[in-house]
């Protein structure tokens, strides 16, 4: 391992990922498929872009995070699913 | 004939705002054009004023900044708001803010202007050529611009169980519960909130705690249902916040009556709790 201690940020990160996993634990198998899908390649993708000290931003995707965690959590919810959309100037 | 019957009409108005009069029949003509040239012929040099707006965005994060924006006073109406949603229709529309009523009833458009908080709809543009810095409402988070994240504040409110809470039903079912003028007078100074969160967010002590004291808007409200007459769990409501955060991080700074856009105290309402609170 030897990885050095992690800031309280990363962290807040890191459990907040674990949230959404232990969120998605309860949902049906296909669901959860999905969701642990999205879940992990919006965190990786964040990861990479997201620079380390943009401090500002990543509380702003740790709130949003947080809300949507919650929403998540409630029973009626059963499915998160993705869309991509482009801006285009015309 | 119709349009000289109005233009009549409208120029009897009192001539407070000389600009103002001379733009209002060209607003009542229907014809762009028309109004355009009458606009324009107000006065060949623009009365520019330069509004400094807090911008961020979250799709293209980077450090928060201040943009200038020039506005020729003379074609934009006198408030605050109004420059904002001139700027948002002619020059940028990616600026985001939020407003409804325009007639300062909603609380939508708080904001800091100035240094001051206060609603954008009620708050006059100075004249004069020095700028006016526009920043979201202070030590909030921000979503974008001038957005900012009120849930925490909304929650607040929600935790003082702001509804009538009574033990013993009505006298007669069905029916209201009746209150006496004087009892219904307690009440003023409390109705009025709009829950606009400038009180809140001017509050030094609200800023380092957020969190744990409830802040000027949720104890005014609190304080609303603790002296409504027709409220039976005052004892309750006040133990509830018989607490050192909640009710106590209240040094008195009153800079909340100060901010209030609707000239409300919530510092006089909070101390209207303690003294409550020490006598029972």
């Amino acid at each position: 391992m030897g990885a050095s201690k992690l800031s309280g940020m990363q962290k807040q990160v890191l459990s907040l990922y674990r949230g959404f996993l232990r969120a998605a634990r309860s949902k049906p198998i296909e669901d959860r498929k999905r969701i642990e899908m999205i879940v992990s390649t919006e965190f990786r993708h964040n990861s990479k872009e997201v620079d380390r000290k943009n401090f500002q931003y990543i509380e702003y995707l740790l709130r949003l995070g947080t809300k949507q965690l919650d929403q998540l959590k409630s029973p009626d919810i059963i499915s998160l699913s993705s869309v991509k959309v482009v801006a285009s100037k015309t | 004939m119709a349009f000289g019957l109005i233009g009549r009409v409208v120029g009897t108005k009192p001539s407070r705002l000389s600009t103002a009069a001379r733009l209002i029949p060209a607003r009542w003509t229907s014809t762009r054009s028309e109004a355009q040239s009458k606009a324009s012929s107000g006065g060949g040099g623009a009365n520019l004023k330069t509004f400094q707006i807090y911008r961020w965005n979250p799709d293209n994060p980077g450090k928060p900044e201040l943009q200038d924006y020039k506005i020729d006073l003379k074609d934009c109406g006198p408030m605050v708001l109004d420059a904002l949603i001139k700027i948002k229709n002619e020059m940028d529309p990616s600026l985001t803010f939020r407003r409804s009523c325009r007639e300062g009833i909603c609380g939508s458009c708080a904001m800091n202007i100035d240094g001051c908080n206060g609603l954008a709809c009620l708050t006059k543009i100075e004249s004069g050529s020095k700028e006016t810095t526009i920043t979201p409402l202070p030590h909030m988070f921000v979503i974008k611009d001038l957005v900012v994240d009120m849930t925490n504040f909304y929650n607040q409110y929600k935790s003082i169980e702001p509804w009538l809470k009574r033990k013993t039903p009505a006298s007669v079912p069905g029916k209201e519960i009746l209150q006496s003028k004087k009892d219904r007078a307690k009440l003023d100074g409390m109705y009025e909130c709009i829950l606009c969160a400038c009180c809140s967010t001017s509050c030094p002590s609200y800023w380092w705690n957020p969190e744990s004291y409830l802040g000027p808007a949720a104890l005014l409200h609190a304080n609303r249902w603790i002296s409504d007459s027709r409220d039976e769990y005052t004892k309750e409501r006040l133990e509830a916040i018989n607490d050192e955060f909640k009710l106590y991080r209240c040094h008195t700074i009153l800079n909340c009556a100060r901010a209030c856009p609707k000239g409300l105290n919530p510092g006089k309402q909070i101390t209207h709790i303690k003294q409550l609170q020490q006598s029972g």
